[in-house]
């Protein structure tokens, strides 16, 4: 069998981490190979690798059964390699026509007239149809991507890779985007697909491999294999069905009725009660971290209604909802939640400052002592100095930080978006109990996680999203887990 | 596909601002409308223009040049040492344009290949370069201000002609086209524009990014260069201090003209516009006899006004460059 | 998958903590010994006492324009806004006759105005600062011309007013003691108060500051009024000194040499252009550095222009400083493609 791709034993390393653990792949000519797995499997790295972004720590990469040793972005480009992201890869303020001929210009002189006609030929030979005199931030995400792969036919592009390519298409344009692709599989392109939506892979691919860990769990031919199989080839473990009851809890204190932050959250409904941890599972990107911030009026709400302990609320910023007692602790800890350069004292009195504060705006020492005692001591933070630079604690710590910063202001709603992102294994366990006792003493809490595993053994109940919408909701129990997976990854056909 | 109607390009609107502005002040303004006044917008015009030129280029390609001032002052500083000493012509354009262009492969370089943000170094390179021309000109001419007269230079700039076109309009001309040719109908304008608009695109497409931008800044310093020394012509004299500011007012230019602040497109001909309008604004209000701390402020506050007024309509998206409006 | 950032280590954020904060101070260390050796003269009272009063009003602008940068802003129309202040008070006190208490408040009150407009145009507008600053430099030093009418004002004697800038608490001039007591009002302000606590967070990072429940536009605002009030002060007590007020601010290679000197001792006090870091005890120290320096090279002999050379030097090495031992801002890194 001629392969067009062929990875062998390919490690890749972030830090201490094993992303990569001796994966194979190989792709063969004019068909579609689908790349599944949950989060943080490592498709997206074993692309990037293949795309030249990355280096890789082991293992052989062979194109068309020569070896190749260093492999960078433009290297790949000349063997015919390209790989189209989630985000666009253009420049906004170019044209269609400057975005394709972008690298492969006839001449140092430019005819426009000309660009207009080469970028339109190449258009029509991959069977779409642009205004190429548009500036590309004109487009739609679609027409974005179109021009993407337009320009990676334009370059000889024989393994083309594609990384949630749906992810931002209406149904019509993603049937396009399939013929799309058929066409090139005619041509004899090797397309690598990575999805997370299980009927796209039975539609379209010829191949499914399976990562998970950054394991190569396994690669079969689609036409022998059902979706139960792949699914369970995802979690590891077969499906079992038991039931769990519903703890008690008590009053509603949180409503959202049809809530829109567009355009990454549609009309979504949801009670919270006292006491109860909401868990809030999907797939990465499914909006879960923009219902958090609408509902701590971070985002503006576009539609709907929100309801705090039966009153209705409007929040325009985030102290408007933290007047209300919700607090959210965002996943971006770096970006959003602590101040690299800060003391841990000043980091984790940053939410709370007006309860500290005495006349005249000046902070009282003791009253400051004391909160930031407390907290460290309740978090286990370590080491314990509060004078400490935020930027010398590690990953955990860091996170502890971050929750001690939410605790402080003393919350009774409180959001936790992917809390345990980046936090190596004991201190994970050390927050799962955390949070629990925060529940037991009548906190309530919202959880957003796409580790499905996590948020349905934390939760009492769990709703799932998918592209924004709520789609179920599953009672709290990790065996649930194969059914959640198999509600948010198939189609709305389900 | 949404298109935005018929509404006017921005150049079309800075065209308009500029013809209202003319038409103000041949009206209100005695003297306006005449020679010598047309002469000195001319010069203001040119110098200013041909800066802005290149600082076009540069943010295009999606970097700043805050050095512009510095270059043109140290240009000047070499062209009076070397006018002291006694050289001509020649070897005055050779040693300025060399200068600029040497110290625009120091910014580019400093950019590229030792991973600063263009802002910082450009910054430092124009904190340095002023004094240094301080000092090479206290060490070989002996003072901070020298008369430069007799020159080529002088023939550029100042002719005493009927027409109000001065050979140094025609060098800016030149440049503009020049640029304009540059980064809409070459290979090169396209790289320096998606170098500007996404970097990692362009690398991974094998734009050669740094040299890209390297030569940027490098036409950005030689322009900068030619500007001072046709200064020196135009004023007939060197001080230490000449250019100070021309790098905050190139920018100005280039921002109103339309460029995007983060890089990937500027519009030659909506920074010459502005240009324009901030020539027209100084001389004008220069001749409305009144005093010339009125013009400052009067210079600031339209320089504000233009600032704020691009930006709360770009953000409203008002089509920016003629391309946008055709098919 | 994410990767938990490992800690950076102790050695090289404390080292640099510690050269930021007092490198202005080993500066003037060394400065000063330099001067012992070079220019004995330069050490007789009249000096020192001449020295402090003049670093009062750069001191002045230097704090109001270290809230600004700390809170992430930068403010180039400070030296302006002190000019136009001096001559606010002018017109009102001289010309309009004006009680000297009303029109010191009113002075002020415009000055802190002016801040606001700045204030306005960065977080509102949307400008950048820099250049937003740099255009309305050129409308207030303008305005200050036109309200003189091109000439400065003199005699400006008043028992209160004069006091302000030329009188003596036993040996040290008032001047001095407004400085002083600026200084601890910032100092606290910086360290005990919520305020302070805020503008640190807003200068860091803003988004953790803004999902904190922090009003980042508001704190900024805030930070150019204050700087607007401070300046407005600076330029009072320079009339007061002069008995006039000024109208051509003193140049030096096209640059003020308040903005300079102000800036300067902002930078090498270890205040971050970035934001969020920096003391007042090193800015304390910028502050005599700068004016050591401008007074030691007056008594050198040398070039006015030395200056910039000097200070130029001195701000260079501290973004140098800033950059390497900092969390990189000012460095571009390799960056992340699509993570």
């Amino acid at each position: 069998m001629n392969y067009m791709v062929q990875m062998k034993d390919v490690c890749k390393d972030f830090s201490d981490v094993r992303v990569l653990d001796c994966v194979d792949l190989q792709i063969e000519p004019g068909t579609v190979h689908a790349l599944v797995g949950e989060n943080g499997a490592g498709k997206s790295t074993l692309c990037k690798i293949l795309a030249g972004f990355y280096p890789r720590d082991g293992g052989e990469i062979l194109v068309s059964g020569q070896r190749v040793g260093k492999l960078d972005s433009r290297r790949a480009l000349e063997l015919g390699i390209s790989m189209i992201y989630q985000e666009p890869n253009l420049a906004p303020l170019m044209t269609v026509a400057e975005n394709i001929m972008l690298g492969q210009e006839p001449g140092f002189v430019i005819n426009a007239n000309q660009s207009f006609r080469r970028a339109e030929e190449i258009l029509a030979t991959a069977g779409f149809d642009l205004n190429v005199r548009l500036p590309v931030s004109h487009l739609t995400a679609h027409e974005k991507q179109l021009v993407e792969i337009a320009k990676a036919i334009s370059l000889d592009t024989r393994v083309l890779i594609m990384d949630e390519a749906t992810a931002a298409l209406s149904a019509v344009e993603k049937e396009h985007l399939f013929t799309v692709i058929r066409k090139l599989k005619e041509q004899g392109v090797g397309v690598i697909y990575v999805t997370h939506i299980l009927p796209e892979v039975f539609e379209l691919a010829e191949w499914v491999t399976v990562l998970r860990n950054g394991e190569n769990i396994g690669t079969r031919k689609v036409s022998e294999v059902t979706t139960d199989e792949v699914i369970e080839m995802m979690v590891g473990h077969k499906l079992t069905k038991a039931t769990v009851e519903h703890r008690q809890t008590g009053m509603e204190v949180l409503r959202l009725e049809n809530v829109s932050n567009l355009p990454e959250v549609h009309g979504v409904s949801l009670s919270l009660f006292q006491g109860e941890i909401l868990g809030i599972g999907g797939l990465a990107g499914s909006g879960q971290r923009e219902l958090a911030r609408v509902i701590f009026g971070a985002d503006r709400m576009d539609a709907g209604e929100m309801y705090v302990f039966g009153e209705k609320v409007d929040f325009k910023s985030p102290s408007d909802a933290m007047n209300c007692g919700i607090s959210l602790v965002p996943r971006d800890r770096k970006g959003e939640s602590l101040v690299p350069e800060m003391s841990l004292g000043h980091n984790v009195e940053m939410a709370s400052l007006p309860t500290i504060t005495k006349l005249l705006g000046i902070i009282d020492p003791s009253q400051e002592r004391a909160m930031i005692r407390n907290q460290i001591q309740q978090l286990d933070i370590v080491p314990p100095m509060s004078g400490k630079v935020m930027e010398e604690f590690s990953g955990g710590n860091q996170q502890k930080a971050a929750i001690a910063k939410w605790l402080a202001t003393k919350p009774k709603i409180l959001i936790l978006d992917e809390p345990t992102v980046g936090v190596d294994i004991r201190t994970r366990e050390y927050l799962y109990g955390t949070l629990s006792e925060l529940a037991k003493e009548g906190i309530s809490l919202l959880l957003t996680s796409s580790d499905l595993k996590e948020v349905l053994r934390l939760s009492n109940r769990v709703l799932l999203m998918r592209k924004g919408r709520f789609v179920n909701e599953l009672p709290g129990d990790p065996a649930m887990e194969n059914e959640a997976l198999r509600i948010i990854t198939l189609g709305e056909e389900e | 596909m949404g298109r935005v109607g018929r509404a006017l390009t921005w150049e079309a609107w800075l065209l308009i601002i500029n013809v209202a502005v003319i038409a103000l002040f041949a009206n209100m303004v005695v003297g306006f409308a005449q020679s010598p006044a047309v002469l000195n917008v001319s010069r203001a015009l040119t110098i200013l223009g041909i800066i802005a030129v290149g600082q076009s280029l540069v943010m295009a390609a999606g970097g700043v040049d805050l050095s512009v001032g510095s270059i043109f002052g140290f240009a000047a500083v070499l062209l009076a040492i070397l006018y002291k000493l006694g050289y001509g012509f020649g070897i005055m354009l050779l040693a300025g344009v060399g200068a600029g262009c040497f110290i625009g492969i120091i910014n580019g370089l400093s950019v590229t290949k030792l991973g600063f943000k263009p802002f910082i170094a450009t910054f430092a390179m124009m904190i340095a370069l002023r004094a240094i021309a301080y000092f090479t000109m206290k060490g070989t001419i002996g003072l901070a201000a020298q008369g430069v007269t007799g020159t080529v230079w002088t023939d550029l700039v100042r002719v005493q002609s009927p027409l109000w076109l001065y050979p140094s309009f025609f060098i800016l001309l030149v440049a503009a086209v020049g640029g304009w040719w540059l980064l809409n109908n070459t290979r090169f304008g396209s790289w320096a524009r998606g170098t500007g608009g996404n970097l990692n695109a362009a690398r991974a497409v094998g734009v050669p990014v740094d040299r890209v931008r390297i030569i940027t800044y490098v036409a950005s310093g030689a322009l900068a260069a030619v500007a001072g020394m046709l200064n020196v012509g135009d004023i007939q004299g060197v001080r230490t201090f000449d250019g100070a500011g021309m790098e905050l007012l190139s920018l100005a230019a280039v921002i109103i003209g339309g460029a995007s602040l983060a890089g990937g497109s500027a519009s030659i001909l909506g920074t010459l516009l502005a240009v324009l309008l901030i020539s027209l604004v100084k001389v004008g209000v220069s001749l409305m006899g009144i005093a010339l701390w009125y013009q400052q402020i009067i210079t600031g506050a339209v320089l504000l006004a233009a600032l704020v007024l691009t930006r709360l309509s770009l953000r409203r998206g008002i089509a920016r460059t003629e391309k946008e409006l055709t098919k | 998958m994410q990767v938990a950032q490992a800690g950076k280590t102790w050695s090289s954020l404390r080292t640099g903590e510690l050269i930021r904060n007092n490198a202005s101070w080993i500066a003037l260390g060394a400065l000063v010994v330099f001067l012992l050796i070079s220019a004995p003269s330069f050490f007789t009272g009249v000096n020192f006492l001449d020295m402090l009063k003049s670093a009062s009003e750069m001191g002045l602008v230097a704090i109001g324009e270290t809230l600004v940068i700390l809170a992430g802003g930068f403010d180039l129309s400070v030296a302006a806004i002190m000019l136009l202040g001096g001559m606010v008070f002018g017109i009102l006190f001289m010309n309009l006759g004006l009680p000297v208490g009303v029109a010191v408040l009113a002075t002020l009150a415009t000055t802190v105005g002016l801040g606001l407009a700045n204030g306005l145009l960065v977080t509102k507008v949307k400008l950048p600062a820099f250049i937003a600053t740099f255009a309305t430099m050129f409308v207030f030093t303008g305005a200050s011309f036109a309200l003189g009418e091109g000439r400065a004002i003199y005699h400006i004697r008043d028992p209160f007013f004069t006091f302000l800038g030329q009188g003596k608490l036993g040996m040290v001039p008032i001047p001095s003691i407004i400085f002083i007591v600026v200084v601890i009002i910032a100092y606290l302000l910086l360290s005990t108060t919520r305020f302070g606590r805020t503008i640190y967070a807003v200068g860091g990072n803003e988004n953790a500051a803004y999902m904190s429940g922090m009003n980042v536009d508001r704190t900024r605002l805030i930070t150019y009024m204050i700087s607007g009030f401070l300046s407005g002060l600076a330029g009072l007590i320079l009339t007061s000194r002069l008995e006039a007020a000024q109208v051509v601010a003193a140049q030096v290679s096209g640059y003020s040499v308040t903005l300079l000197d102000a800036i300067a001792a902002v930078m090498i006090g270890g205040i971050s252009i970035f934001g969020g870091k920096g003391r007042m005890s090193g800015l304390i120290g910028g502050i005599l550095l700068i004016q050591v320096l401008t007074n030691g090279i007056a008594t050198l002999g040398a070039d006015s222009n030395f200056h910039l050379l000097a200070k130029g030097l001195l701000m260079a090495l501290a973004v140098g400083i800033d950059i390497y031992f900092g969390s990189g801002v000012g460095l571009r890194r390799r960056p992340k493609l699509h993570s």
